[in-house]
């Protein structure tokens, strides 16, 4: 039956448009990669605003974050860590058994860190809980565990580090026609020592360092290397990379030139825990180069936990030598090597000003790295403070997170912090009174919240300084601080276990090594920080308890690609000295060298003067993505 | 740990769309009393997903795996092939010679998933001493709670929707006579008697008709024959059939993580449920027919001992070659997180699927036995879609043709 009337094109044109409404046009769009966040009120208010808007999100982020990848995955550390720290041993134990290790060890870290956060903070951390409707101890656990995570890290890498191989030397040694070694003989002082052509003139005990080990080697130098572990070194694993510019040849078991075999002394004494590696390179080393060897190497005892089961393995050591006719001090060449892959660039920033900008405007770039685990990039907030009667703040950090590692005051102060791994931190502090007892407790003002006190009470480079050499530190960090008046400061941070031995240190454009050599810049306008210290190279070098507590140089796992960061992001600096501007800063931070495309998390370039920020986050890495400006109002 | 998804392998299963009720021809309907026993077994395999370019992919995408600090673990590959197998029954019966209406009555006997899980070795692992290896991932990943997932066996004999429907042939105005087109509508819907997959189980599959992809929730089909008689007896036809399959908003428990813990826990920000919008199907098919066999005709019992009306029943071999479009819409997903809405949403964009079938009915009416055998195969990779899993469908079955008065 029809309704009378109605014409086939009108039964057809109800149809058609029956058909649209019920298909809809949806097409799903991403959330936006920068959330921002305008907060005004009380601390407590703006804590509300935050945890209200982003509730999901602060849940997500804890969820994804730590629930399911950071306890887990540090969970995985406990047999290491109990071995020598019996508190964690779970038979001992039981609150720390069942894969409750991770969660509580950084739940009574937040607790202690909690004493040092101002009571502002936790004001806003108690909004955020509540507007957020988690738990308090989430959103303190989500604001404390970068601080206790690195701190943390650093001891199971340093117990790590120990119980693998370990090169003691390294010997070059050049032949020619019989008639002994020319490095004895060449008139030159090689190893930098002050002597010339003495026995062993190329025998080096090894030690990490930034700068070269040797100089002016023959091209037919032939290369020998001392490994130890009392476990025994396992010849297989040995893996020696030779790296000449940028060109990198791997020389491991069964390759020509490459040999090993249990060291025997002179007189033929059989040592079972030394490996003597001998490596001739094919066709020779090439004249007037750099040429870097890279040491790894395995142990023979497989250790089944944490799975998969392994041997221990060492860190890639470095040593790099240069070869006749280069002509340059030990001191003026680099220990760069190349990555194999196995490590990324690590965090960095610099700050430039004058005679470095196009327009003489001071300018601060900043890259964080550091963990993304495919989520964090998803959480990214930038939170713009306006406290009441007081100057307007703003940083790029994470839901649920009260500060960020890079941030903006309106009374033109751009601050940016990177990680610097150190054992001179909270937790060697402990052990030191606790010993075998002790518990890997963090204390100290986090980090995030150090560079907000900064934005928040200071006004310039020079006393955003001053107050964080105040503070007390949960880890190594690296500040860099640029002020609108063109001021900029370097801050090496660390826990100053022993001040007397180590304390933090300030530095501008100005500082120099003794050597005379820039510490941190290529010229007087522009001042750099990356992921290992500079100033405080010997961050920690002492007995503590049993233990030789080793300068960072010597364990961390960041300390070669921090180096080759660093110098690659001077190069690109030097290259553009004077022709850079907010927009190329941008560009500059997107050299391929200076990007982690794994464990990028944001990048932002802050022009001070301006107030202004331009902020790349929400995708990995960082730096793929567009920066987004924005602009504080001025104060007053 | 960067982590792309596993779960949705249950949703990668579609089936090819084509309407569940197995109609005879695109406008037919029964005489007034008589009535069609439709018995068919279906075996559905889709190891094959189009991407937005029109490439085939496998189901699962490869995921990299990364150590903290460590750079590149490797690439889980996975190429999953998922299988249905159904038993499906169908009751037609003529209300009027006009109006059939039917029920469909799927029955899931089984559905296997085979993750088929594959490795590619990332980057030299300095902690390790050596790159990954599969092995080393899934003790890694074990080590962390998340034990490797396992093949899928499962929704042995559970009911899918249960489908009812009806067709009407439009009456033959005068227009249609003219072209000698024949129209018809139907309209079908789905009970909800399906299952949802285990929501803990990282590799599952349910029996909904969103899970099977292959009807909607309910259905609007316009369809045109142009048969070609030849003798009085109709050896070709030309059939065309547009239909709308609009799919309800269905509300799903959010996973918990109890037995994947790293990659299921969803609920904590995801909200205890959440729900789906599938997105809407808009399709048509084409299709022709040929009967190439006659067959020997009899007056019978079936034809009333009319040799007459014994020539109007099917020919003996009747084959059909069709081609189906359907656009398939955006899915939306609604819960407490965009972030993680957007994680799913991007992997079920609107997209489409080309789907051609192949069939082969041979009837015995004309000799007296009311009975039909058929065969039938469809195809999704033949033809490329676009953000659509493909399906290849096998269905064999018997109609058995009544009157009751």
């Amino acid at each position: 039956m029809t309704r009378p009337g109605w014409t086939w094109r009108a039964r057809w044109t109800v149809a058609c448009a029956g058909v649209g409404v019920l298909g809809g046009c949806y097409t799903a769009e991403p959330p936006p990669r920068l959330r921002k966040l305008e907060l005004t009120g009380t601390p407590y208010q703006r804590g509300v605003q935050h945890g209200k808007t982003l509730s999901s999100e602060i849940r997500s982020f804890y969820t994804t974050m730590l629930a399911t990848s950071l306890l887990p995955y540090l969970n995985r550390e406990q047999a290491d860590i109990s071995a020598v720290l019996k508190a964690y041993d779970p038979v001992a134990h039981p609150e720390f058994a069942n894969g409750q290790f991770s969660l509580r060890l950084l739940t009574e870290s937040a607790q202690e860190l909690e004493k040092s956060i101002p009571q502002d903070y936790r004001d806003e951390m108690h909004g955020i809980a509540d507007g957020a409707q988690v738990p308090y101890a989430d959103v303190l656990l989500l604001n404390t565990f970068v601080d206790s995570t690195l701190a943390t890290r650093s001891v199971a890498y340093y117990l790590r580090a120990i119980q693998g191989p370990k090169v003691e030397l390294v010997h070059a040694t050049a032949f020619a026609d019989n008639k002994g070694d020319v490095l004895l003989s060449d008139a030159i002082d090689n190893d930098g020592d002050g002597k010339t052509d003495e026995s062993f003139e190329a025998l080096v005990e090894y030690e990490a360092r930034p700068d070269a080990a040797l100089v002016e080697v023959p091209t037919t130098a032939q290369l020998r290397v001392l490994l130890q572990d009392a476990d025994g070194v396992d010849p297989k694993s040995v893996r020696l990379q030779l790296v000449v510019d940028g060109k990198t040849t791997l020389y491991t078991a069964g390759t020509p030139g490459y040999s090993a075999h249990v060291y025997a002394t002179p007189k033929g004494v059989v040592e079972k825990d030394r490996l003597e590696v001998k490596l001739v390179p094919a066709g020779g080393l090439p004249a007037k180069a750099v040429v870097t060897l890279a040491i790894q190497a395995s142990d023979l005892k497989v250790n089944p936990s944490p799975v998969p089961a392994k041997a221990r393995t060492m860190r890639v050591e470095q040593f790099t030598f240069s070869t006749v006719g280069y002509g340059k001090k030990a001191s003026e060449i680099a220990n760069l090597g190349a990555s194999d892959a196995t490590t990324s660039p690590a965090s960095t920033a610099f700050a430039l000003r004058k005679t470095a900008t196009a327009d003489g405007q001071p300018l601060l770039a900043h890259h964080f790295t550091l963990l993304d685990a495919g989520t964090s990039h998803k959480h990214c907030v930038l939170q713009v403070h306006r406290p009441p009667g007081k100057p307007a703040f703003a940083f790029v950090g994470w839901a649920g997170i009260a500060y960020g590692f890079a941030g903006l005051s309106a009374q033109g102060l751009g601050v940016g912090v990177t990680h610097s791994d150190t054992l001179n931190n909270p937790l060697v502090a402990r052990f030191e009174k606790e010993q075998l007892q002790t518990k890997l407790v963090v204390s100290g003002i986090p980090v995030g919240f150090a560079l907000r006190r900064v934005l928040e009470e200071t006004a310039t480079a020079s006393k955003g300084a001053e107050k964080l050499l105040s503070m007390a530190h949960t880890f190594g960090w690296n500040f860099l601080l640029a002020d609108a008046g063109g001021d900029m400061r370097a801050v090496e941070a660390h826990s100053a276990v022993h001040p007397e031995n180590s304390k933090p240190v300030a530095y501008g454009p100005e500082a120099r090594d003794e050597l005379g050599v820039l510490t941190a810049s290529v010229g007087a306008d522009d001042l750099a920080i990356g992921g290992h210290f500079r100033k405080n190279a010997t961050d920690i070098n002492e007995m503590v308890f049993a233990f030789h507590v080793p300068p960072q140089r010597a364990w961390s796992s960041y300390y070669y690609p921090s180096l080759r960061t660093q110098a690659a992001q001077m190069a690109v600096v030097a290259a553009n000295y004077g022709k850079v501007t907010p927009h190329s800063a941008q560009a500059l931070l997107r050299t391929p060298d200076l990007v982690d495309r794994h464990d990028s998390m944001q990048a932002s370039v802050i022009e001070p003067a301006q107030r202004r920020m331009a902020v790349a986050a929400g995708i990995v890495p960082a730096t793929d993505g567009p920066f987004e400006t924005f602009t504080l109002p001025a104060w007053p | 740990m960067r982590t792309p998804e596993l779960r949705g392998l249950g949703l990668a299963c579609a089936l090819a769309c084509m309407p569940w009720l197995a109609w005879a021809g695109n406008t037919t309907t029964l005489p007034a009393g008589a009535f069609l026993l439709d018995q068919s077994w279906i075996e559905a395999d889709t190891s094959v997903q189009w991407s937005n370019d029109r490439k085939p992919l496998t189901l699962l995408q490869g995921i990299d795996r990364y150590e903290p600090g460590g750079g590149l673990q490797g690439t889980i590959t996975a190429a999953p092939f998922v299988r249905y197998r159904f038993l499906a029954s169908q009751v037609f019966l003529g209300l009027t010679d006009r109006l059939t209406a039917a029920i469909g009555v799927p029955l899931v006997t089984s559905t296997t998933i085979a993750p088929n899980f594959g490795w590619v070795p990332g980057d030299y692992q300095s902690s390790l001493g050596r790159k990954y290896s599969e092995d080393d991932f899934w003790q890694w990943a074990k080590s962390m709670g998340q034990p490797k997932p396992g093949a899928f066996d499962g929704n042995h004999y559970t009911l899918a929707d249960i489908v009812l429907g009806v067709r009407y042939r439009l009456p033959d105005v005068e227009f249609l006579k003219v072209l000698g087109v024949q129209a018809a509508v139907a309209t079908q819907v789905a009970i909800p008697t399906g299952v949802n997959p285990d929501p803990e189980n990282l590799v599952a599959a349910g029996t909904t008709v969103w899970e099977l992809n292959n009807y909607g929730d309910a259905e609007l089909h316009l369809a045109l024959d142009r048969p070609i008689k030849v003798d009085g007896v109709q050896r070709f036809n030309f059939g065309i059939d547009a239909w709308y399959s609009w799919f309800r908003t269905r509300e799903y428990v959010t996973p918990r993580g109890t037995t994947s813990p790293l990659l299921l826990t969803y609920a904590p920000y995801v909200g205890e449920t959440y729900k789906v919008d599938p997105g809407d199907f808009l399709a048509v098919m084409a299709l022709l027919e040929v009967a190439p066999l006659l067959g020997p005709t009899w007056a019978t019992f079936a034809s009333g001992h009319s040799l007459e009306k014994a020539n109007t029943f099917p020919p003996l071999l009747n084959l059909t070659l069709g081609h189906s479009y359907t656009h398939v819409g955006q899915s939306r997903f609604y819960s407490q997180s965009a972030v993680w809405n957007w994680d799913r949403e991007k992997v079920w964009k609107a997209g489409d699927k080309n789907t051609v079938r192949l069939s082969a009915d041979v009837s015995l009416l004309r000799m007296g036995l009311p009975l039909q055998l058929y065969a039938q195969y469809r195809n999704q990779e033949w033809v490329p879609g676009r953000n659509t899993r493909a399906s290849n469908i096998f269905q064999c079955g018997v109609r058995l043709i009544a009157k009751f008065w």
